[in-house]
Parts: C-alpha cells; structure tokens; sequence
C-alpha cells in the first residue's frame, strides 16, 4: 500500500517595506490511488503493523455505570479490532495492569481478553504515569509499528503523581500517539489536553458514559486507517530566519511549535505522526526573516513531508514559502484568505479559553467580552460546531455583532465540551 | 534526457510539454540553447551572502535571496539591424515579459513580444511558452507558404494551446499573457531587379497580429513619418474609442491599464486584432511591452526615446531604450525587439 501525499501553499507572498513576517499555510492530503502525476508517494513496508493501546481508568471513582459502560464500549472495540492488528490492554488506577498482553487480534485472543475484562473492578485512585509507562513498555515491544492508544480516564490525576506524569509524557513522546478522553465532569480539561498535545492526539468529553461506544468506534476506525507513521513536516528556513510558531490548524489547532527537533541550523523536523488515506491537514507557518529591499525576493522556507524507514530518509511534497517585497500597497495589504481564515479561527480558540476562564473566576465583565468575541468569530468563519457549543454558555441576541448575556447557570458538562473542543477549526471553501 | 528550461525535471525527448509543469519544450536546437539557460542564476555565487550554495533557479539556500538569473535580462542578437532585449526593470521582482525573433533563409523576420499577466500564475511562464510557440509555429507556416495573416492567426492558436497548458497543471488563476507578433516579408527584390537605384527606397509589408496591450510602431526618419501601428486592447482604449471619456480623462483612471483581451484559457476571445501595411523605407519597426511605452506613449515621445543617427546598431538602440525605461523609474518589465529596414542594394553615396 502506497500513501501519495500532495501539499499546496497559500500566502501573499508581497510584503510591505521593512516588514520581516511571512505567513503560509500549507495544506497536505494523502490519496490512496496513483492516478496522478503530481505529488509523491511514500509506500510503507506493505501491511506496516498497526498496535492499538486501550489504557482504561479503573480508580475508585469509575464504580458504577461508567465503568460498566467502559467495559462495555473495550470489549466492542475488542471485537471489531481487525485480524491483522495487534492489541493490548492496560487498566490504571494507583497502578497499572496489564489486562492482557500485546497480541495479535485472533479470535482467541480476543476471547482470552474478553474474558479478563469481565474481571475487572475499580477501586483504588489514580497514577496517569504509571498506565503510560506500562503501555509505552508494550509499544516498544514492536517498534516500527504504528503505534497508537485510546485513554480513558473520569478524574483527576493525584497531585503526588504530577512529576512522575510529566516524565512519563516526556519518555512516551513521538513512541506512540494517544486520544484521550474523560467521561462523566470530575476530569480536569487542562490535565487531558496536555496528555493528547505531548502525544499528538485528541482530547474530548463522554458527558453520558452511554455514548462511549460510538466514540470508542470512531477512535478505532481513525487508527485502523493509518498507513504510514512517524512522518516529520521539514522546514527549512534561510540564515538569520527565526520559525514564530508552527501550527497544525485544520481538523483542530495543534501547537507544534516546541516539538520541533533541529536537523541542521536552518532545518527542523516537526511531528506529524501517522497517516492514513484520504486524510488532509492544514499547517500555519509564521516565519521571521531578514527584511529585503523593494523588489526583492527571497526563498522564507521550503516544506516538505519526511518519513524514514530503516535508516532511509524519503522526503516528499515540497513547497516553497515565498517573500516578495513590494512597495505597491494594494498588493502588499491583501492578507492571503486561508491564512486570514486561520488566523481567526486561533483566534477564536483563544477568546473561548480566555473567555471561560474568567467566567470560571466570576469575572463577568471580561467573560462577556471574550465570548462575545467569540460568537462573532464563529459566526463570521461558519463554525457551526463552535456556535453550537457558544450557544449552551451564552444567550446571543446578534451572531454578527456579538450582542450576547451569559448565562449564569451552566451545566459542567456544556462548560467542560466547550473547552475541550473550542481548537475544533472549519475550512474554507476555496 | 534532457530537462525542462522551467522546473528542470527530466523530460522525454519526444515531449512538446514539460510533464511536471505543462511548460513548452522548444523543438530547434539553437533557439533551446537561447532560452534554455534562461532560469538559471548568472553569478555562481549569492549576490546577498556570497555563499556558493544556489538552486538551480537563482535561490540562495543560505540566505534565500533570489540571485538575478538570465531570465531578469536577457538579448537576443540576429544581425547588426535586429535586436531585442527584455529587462526585469527596477520594481518587480522577475521579468515576466518575454520575446522570440526569428529571421527565415528568404529574409523574412518574425518578431513575437508577450508580457505576462502579473495577477495570474505563471506569468512569466506563459509569455516565455506563449512567444516561443507562436514563433515557431509562424516559421513553419511560412515555409509551406501560408499567407502572413493566415500564419499569424496559427502562430496565436498555438501560444494559445501552449497557454492553456500551463493552467492544466498549475493551480489558481489561469495564466495569461499579451501578444503582439509581426511578420515582415521583403518586398524590395521586385524593385531593385528593374533599377538598382531605386532599391534604397524600397518598400516592406508588416504584418501584425495582436492581444493586448503590447504595442509596435514605425519609426520613420522623422516624428511626422512615424507612426503606432497597434491599437491596445485596454479599458482605456476601449472607453476612449466609444466617446465615453477623452484621452486624458481616460488615462487618469485606475483601471486605464486594465487590459480587455490576452491570451490565456480565462480569455474569451483570442482571435487577434490583424493589421497589414507596406512601409517605406528607411526606418524602424519596434515591437514593445507597455513597460517602455508607459513613459513615452505617445509617437513624437516615443520617436525621441528611441531615436538614433542612421547605421546604429539595433542592440546599441534596444540597450538605450531599456536605459531610457529604467531611468523614467522601471515600474514594470521592458522588453524591446527592432529591425531596421534599410537599402537592400549596393550604397551607392
């Protein structure tokens, strides 16, 4: 199986006298089929093995339906893991288990881990460091394989666990990736997001422990569809350029920024993570650079796509980031439309966590202010997903003036969905 | 293998288009050896920081300043009476305008100037593909004996085919370029056979073709014989020529330069405007691009721009032109193509 990865840059290249910003935003789609000629292809060894890591909360405070629920929804995907996949399970509470050891998925070994699931109990508090730890020793037991894991957790962390959690994120870090999800209100939105962003996954609430086995099945069908991993997005940058931020912004806002690992003074790696067909990104470049006079032009960044395999490096789909400056006015004030279109939706992410968290403060006045921000924003990019979350927290009077009155009663869980998925960015039609 | 003049990826010798950039691959030999190394840098070190690391097309993989490249400046010299030049001028960052002369073994010369459109893709890419095809095409029609209009309407077909295919490939607005082209056939032979004396004043026929705003003009001995020989195709021309707004009225608007047709796959009409005349000798035909007519636009401005005594060379005379266009401020490409038309027959003073 080959995966052909296409990439296409948007900017305005023109920049105005003196100025040394240059923003791009460059969009990547893979595409099973060679129909065309353009693009490049990256072909993993056929059938790179895929592991998929369950990482199940069973502290004390799971008791109940949710921990029913959970069992419940592990067992679906247990079942509908493919033939060809190999599994495991780890349950946590102040320790971790391993429920059942990496395996491929055969029938009997589903049965054998079915089985040990129905045993399950939750008692104790909860250790994150100590389930990463014992699934990252899993994961290393096939490496080369695309390693990914589904964490499900309803509390918070024990304080006495923080530095050991952030040592364990530390070492998991570009091992394998991880969606996280917390069920039920008692989880902190911070603590899941910063799991998911170190370990380039998702973080979202299960309000209703009954939706999970849909959730669960959609994670599942992600990480069955990946065909390559551990693909870097190189950028090289000119002599004296400085890289302002590096953002993947579309399916949602991902902060790559720090992940950045140097190749050489003027090329970075960024991690992408896995791959499969059909997919498409879109990543913001923000790049400082040496000002030119009128009339020049200067290569700010080439950016392609590099996977490599068995110590051999393949780079695919490069782009190049232009600036032009230009003393014509009309052609250095237009702001290219995808990379304004962007710029907004960050923008929109930011006003809600700032917005939420000086509700959370009883700061009402700034509160009001930021969501009102907000509900403009959305309204103005067609984030529909967003408005609809905005509309649970807030009463809007006019979308498009941002006319609105909090809402003084908020259900946690409305709150807490807002939060987590405000980096949720749409595209714009082009 | 050989590799594309554009993108240089390899490329199939039996190809007439670059696979991975739809650009025109140019069939004989010596105009390839004019227009091949076109995209490449002209010093073998960056102009910025000096390093001796550039890409093939002139950017500095240290510094990642674009180094000048042929392309920014290029001649093209046929004879001592037929020249052009085309010049990146001062504001713009490439030269997107681009020419192809030819001249056929029976004397007969083509010109082809084009000026790619700045706000589409690949301007640059579209005048070089547009002029070299259109050039080539009128020489083969010549030689099976198509009558000069007949033969430029072909050569506009196929830089229109050779256009379309560069949008086929590259994404966003379709690229697009002007065209003027000009066949100037010898008509002096039939004098010279009955009185040699005579052949001095000899008279030629100028066949042009045209799209856009890309001009030609005659340049007689004086302003009063001299004259423009194309008619823009331009929001101000247009208005002007419906009575709406005066010359200067016109010329004042924003929009004056907006050109109304052009080559490209966006175009709706690419069947040129076609002039043909018979012009006496002595005297210039020049073929330019709004970059140098800009600051001279009218034919007395233009005459004095480009005069020059008798038996100057065309290059000293498109060199001065280009000086001239840089001096007035170099706002947009200049390309500039003459051929003298002189005395075909012994001097005789």
């Amino acid at each position: 199986m080959t995966t052909q990865f296409n990439a296409q840059v948007y900017q305005n290249a023109y920049l105005p006298e003196g100025s040394q910003e240059v923003n791009a935003i460059m969009t990547i789609t893979t595409d099973s089929e060679s129909d065309g000629q353009t693009g490049s292809r990256i072909s993993g060894t056929s059938g790179t093995p895929r592991v998929f890591g369950v990482i199940c909360d069973t502290s004390g405070s799971m008791e109940g339906v949710k921990i029913q629920s959970a069992k419940h929804a592990i067992a679906k995907v247990i079942e509908l893991l493919p033939s060809d996949a190999y599994f495991f399970i780890v349950t946590g509470s102040s320790q971790a288990t391993l429920l059942s050891g990496l395996t491929l998925a055969t029938d009997s070994a589903k049965n054998t881990a079915l089985a040990a699931l129905r045993t399950v109990t939750a008692n104790r508090s909860t250790a994150i460091s100590t389930w990463l730890n014992l699934a990252l020793q899993q994961f290393k037991l096939m490496p080369g394989a695309i390693a990914q894991a589904l964490l499900l957790t309803d509390g918070q962390n024990d304080s006495s666990d923080l530095n050991a959690l952030d040592k364990a994120l530390n070492a998991c870090e570009n091992q394998f990736q991880c969606d996280c999800r917390g069920v039920g209100t008692e989880w902190r939105v911070s603590q899941l997001q910063t799991i998911a962003r170190k370990l380039l996954g998702t973080a979202d609430i299960i309000a209703d422990a009954s939706a999970m086995e849909d959730d669960f099945r959609a994670i599942l069908g992600q990480a069955m569809s990946k065909q390559v991993s551990d693909i870097a997005l190189r950028l090289w940058t000119p002599q004296g350029a400085k890289v302002l931020f590096c953002k993947q912004v579309s399916p949602e806002i991902l902060d790559i920024t720090n992940k950045a690992k140097a190749v050489s003074g003027q090329i970075a790696d960024y991690p992408t993570g896995a791959w499969g067909n059909q997919e498409s990104r879109d990543y913001h470049f923000c790049i400082q650079v040496n000002a030119g006079n009128v009339g020049d032009e200067m290569l700010a960044g080439r950016a392609s796509l590099v996977y490599s395999q068995n110590g051999v490096e393949t780079k695919v789909a490069e782009t190049r980031i232009l600036a032009i400056w230009t003393d014509d006015e009309v052609r250095s004030a237009k702001i290219d439309r995808t990379v304004a279109h962007y710029t907004g939706q960050a923008e929109l992410a930011q006003v809600i966590h700032e917005g939420m968290e000086a509700r959370a403060q009883g700061n009402f006045e700034v509160a009001t202010a930021k969501l009102s921000k907000a509900v403009q924003l959305s309204d103005e990019s067609g984030n529909e997903a967003t408005m609809k979350l905005l509309r649970k927290v807030v009463d809007i009077e006019d979308a498009a003036t941002g006319t609105i009155r909090i809402r003084r009663e908020v259900r946690k869980e409305d709150e807490m969905a807002l939060e987590t998925r405000s980096t949720k960015t749409t595209r714009i039609n082009r | 293998m050989k590799n594309c003049s554009a993108c240089h990826e390899p490329v199939d010798v039996s190809d007439r288009f670059c696979e991975t950039c739809g650009f025109l691959l140019i069939k004989d030999s010596s105009a390839m050896a004019t227009f091949q190394a076109l995209t490449e840098p002209i010093f073998p070190n960056c102009q910025k920081c000096d390093s001796i690391n550039l890409e093939a097309d002139g950017f500095c993989n240290q510094c990642g300043f674009r180094n000048p490249i042929h392309r920014d400046r290029f001649e093209q010299i046929l004879q001592p009476g037929f020249a052009a030049l085309s010049d990146r001028g001062i504001r713009h960052s490439q030269n997107e305008d681009c020419f192809a002369i030819a001249q056929l073994a029976d004397g007969r010369s083509i010109i082809v100037v084009c000026d790619g459109v700045s706000s589409s893709m690949n301007p640059g890419m579209a005048s070089q593909s547009a002029s070299q095809s259109a050039c080539e095409s009128v020489q083969e029609s010549l030689k099976a004996n198509l009558d000069p209009e007949a033969a430029l309407v072909q050569g506009i077909h196929q830089a229109q085919l050779a256009v379309a295919k560069l949008a086929s490939i590259s994404k966003g607005e379709p690229p697009s370029t002007t065209i003027v082209a000009a066949i100037i056939s010898d008509c002096h032979s039939n004098l010279s056979n009955s009185d040699p004396s005579n052949s001095r004043i000899s008279s030629v026929q100028v066949t042009i073709a045209w799209l856009g705003d890309s001009r030609a003009y005659w340049l007689g001995s004086t302003p009063e014989t001299s004259c423009q020989l194309t008619q823009d195709h331009s929001w101000c021309e247009d208005v002007v020529a419906a009575g709406e707004l005066s010359q200067e009225q016109a010329e004042r608007s924003p929009q004056a330069h907006a050109i109304t047709r052009w080559l490209g796959v966006d175009a709706e009409d690419v069947v040129p405007s076609l002039v043909t005349i018979d012009l006496a000798g002595p005297g210039r035909l020049v073929l330019c691009s709004d970059g140098l007519w800009n600051y001279a636009s009218g034919v007395p401005e233009f005459y004095q721009a480009l005069h020059h005594p008798p038996g100057t060379e065309a290059k000293v005379i498109v060199r001065q032109g280009v000086e001239f266009a840089l001096r007035c401020g170099g706002q947009d490409n200049i390309t500039i193509a003459l051929l003298e038309l002189q005395s075909k027959g012994p001097e005789t003073s």
